[in-house]
């Protein structure tokens, strides 16, 4: 299917009209989901994993476990909110798994850092000059560093809040939390996020 | 609404969601609050800071990857992909396989292993002496003795089922032995394990009968009707103890045993032409009578059995099965060759009966 010729924003009523599709069978409603929203589920993995492609295989998994779920899905939220919700477990899941972490710390012990090998993916760098990329690489370097080093639970609201732009109720609906619950957690990962990144220029 | 209030709000009043008159309350506190102001502008350069995270691609064959993982199917298929593109760490994998491998291995010798302890147990039984009651060599019941049993046996009997009738130790009490010797749960427990229950057999036909009072000829029909009444659940568990001295799964119905003594002269001629050195004359002549009692029995359709033990193994002996209806042409040809002494019969019904021979010169 050619991506270019499909759009990549849709309403909650479109989403629901080919999540039902494509629990019927309809391979390229599928498709026109995974189209959707690959960008923002590949986003929010790459946040959460902090290297390219640890997010692209979390992201993977995240839509065939969404087409082997579909089933389950009652539609009573947002295909949106459901599809989140499985990215997010995906990526609390990977990270947990002993292989992940065996493998960070070979990298931590190698000196490798995992992002460089991604500097170049970046959409739409609008610098000019090689310092000035330079320096910005480095400020993003230390952000997404600072982000990863949060608790697993401000990490996620941090990544869904500030960076993916979501709404608290939609943040609670992920993460089966009251929108209390999640600005409490996002006020204590902002405060220690910002401590973190108080020296960057 | 107080500071706190207010800088709870100030996310959404940055982001544009609030009501336009939550909005206005909030844009007219911060004109007058400056520690609010401060919080705002905080906020804002947080924002901004994060906000220079620019936003990745994912790969151009992104979708085509997802077709192929849902595709491939099986979790297990890419478990097995992982293990061999180091997406799961080599020494996990190693460590599974060697598990798993320990377990196959540990699975497929473990029956070797219980067969071949069951042919030892099974060997051992067969090299080391007879249980207890068959050492102790118990006589088969005398006419009297036979008489005076049946009540003691008939109290006894049902007692020692309770015990165990299939244990190997067996009870010391001789009454007692040939009580549950008798029993009439033997035909149930049937089981085939030929080899094991022919070297039995034979063990217990040679062993046991010997020192059993020998009766004569004369009125051993009436005798063996007389002791049919009397024992006939007698002799049943007979045949099971017999048979749960060894091990339960062997016990099964034992053919009726009489030990036949053959008294034969000296010097006789021999059959089949063998013509023996004058100083083994009188071995040579007990074998050439067992060579052709043997045939004979043979001819009456009976299975000659080996000796049970080759160290005891005695030419003068002949251990065999022979149908019942043979019996008595078989006798009389024995009467034939000498004096025959014969030990009281077991009495049950069986179709064959096992003869323990012994052959002596006078």
């Amino acid at each position: 299917m050619n991506r270019e010729n499909v759009k990549t924003t849709s309403t909650p009523d479109e989403d629901s009209t080919l999540a039902r599709a494509a629990t019927k069978g309809d391979k390229h409603a599928f498709d026109r989901l995974v189209i959707t929203y690959r960008n923002r589920v590949f986003n929010l993995c790459y946040r959460y994993m902090g290297d390219y492609d640890d997010a692209d295989d979390t992201a993977q998994e995240t839509f065939v476990k969404a087409y082997k779920s579909l089933g389950s899905f009652r539609h009573d939220a947002a295909f949106s909110t459901w599809l989140f919700r499985i990215a997010v477990n995906t990526c609390k899941n990977k990270q947990q798994s002993l292989a992940y972490r065996i493998r960070k710390k070979m990298l931590r012990i190698t000196g490798a850092k995992s992002n460089d090998e991604n500097e170049g993916i970046d959409i739409a760098d609008d610098s000019r000059s090689p310092q000035t990329v330079s320096e910005r690489r480095e400020v993003r370097d230390a952000i997404m560093n600072a982000i990863a080093a949060l608790p697993d639970e401000q990490k996620t609201v941090v990544i869904l809040r500030d960076i993916e732009k979501l709404p608290y109720e939609e943040i609670g609906s992920i993460l089966n939390t009251a929108p209390g619950t999640v600005k409490s957690r996002l006020a204590r990962g902002r405060t220690k996020l910002k401590e973190k990144l108080k020296n960057l220029v | 609404m107080n500071c706190n209030d207010i800088r709870d709000l100030l996310d959404e009043y940055l982001e544009g969601s609030l009501d336009e008159q939550q909005h206005l309350l909030i844009k007219k506190h911060l004109q007058t609050c400056s520690g609010c102001s401060l919080k705002l502008a905080d906020l804002q350069a947080y924002k901004v800071r994060l906000d220079s995270l620019i936003e990745v691609s994912p790969p151009a064959d992104f979708l085509e990857q997802v077709h192929r993982r849902i595709e491939s199917g099986s979790g297990l298929k890419r478990f097995f992909q992982s293990c061999f593109t180091q997406k799961l760490p080599l020494r996990l994998t190693a460590t599974v396989a060697v598990v798993l491998i320990g377990f196959a291995i540990a699975r497929f010798y473990q029956p070797m292993h219980e067969a071949e302890q069951a042919y030892l147990q099974k060997e051992k039984r067969a090299a080391e002496p007879a249980p207890a009651a068959i050492e102790k060599q118990v006589p088969v019941p005398t006419k009297e003795k036979i008489r005076q049993s049946p009540a003691g046996a008939a109290r006894a009997l049902p007692e020692a089922q309770n015990q165990g009738v299939f244990s190997a130790k067996r009870p010391e009490n001789a009454d007692l032995q040939t009580a549950l010797k008798s029993s009439a749960v033997a035909p149930q427990m049937k089981a085939e394990q030929p080899k094991t229950t022919s070297k039995k057999k034979a063990r217990v036909a040679k062993k046991a009968p010997p020192r059993a009072p020998l009766l004569g000829l004369a009125g051993q029909e009436s005798l063996r009707e007389e002791e049919r009444a009397m024992h006939s659940e007698v002799t049943e568990a007979d045949s099971l103890m017999e048979s749960a001295a060894f091990a339960p799964q062997d016990v099964e119905q034992e053919p009726q045993l009489v030990t036949l003594t053959l008294k034969i002269p000296p010097i006789q001629p021999l059959a089949y032409g063998e013509e023996p050195a004058p100083v083994a004359q009188s071995k040579a002549g007990e074998t050439s009578y067992r060579q052709q009692i043997t045939r004979h029995l043979e001819n009456l359709g009976a299975r000659i059995l080996p000796l049970p033990d080759e160290k005891d193994a005695d030419e003068q002996e002949i251990v065999a099965e022979l149908p019942v209806k043979s019996y008595t042409a078989f006798l009389r040809h024995l009467q034939n060759l000498g004096d025959v002494k014969e030990s009281a019969r077991t009495t049950q019904d069986t179709d064959t009966i096992r003869l323990h021979i012994k052959i002596k010169t006078r």
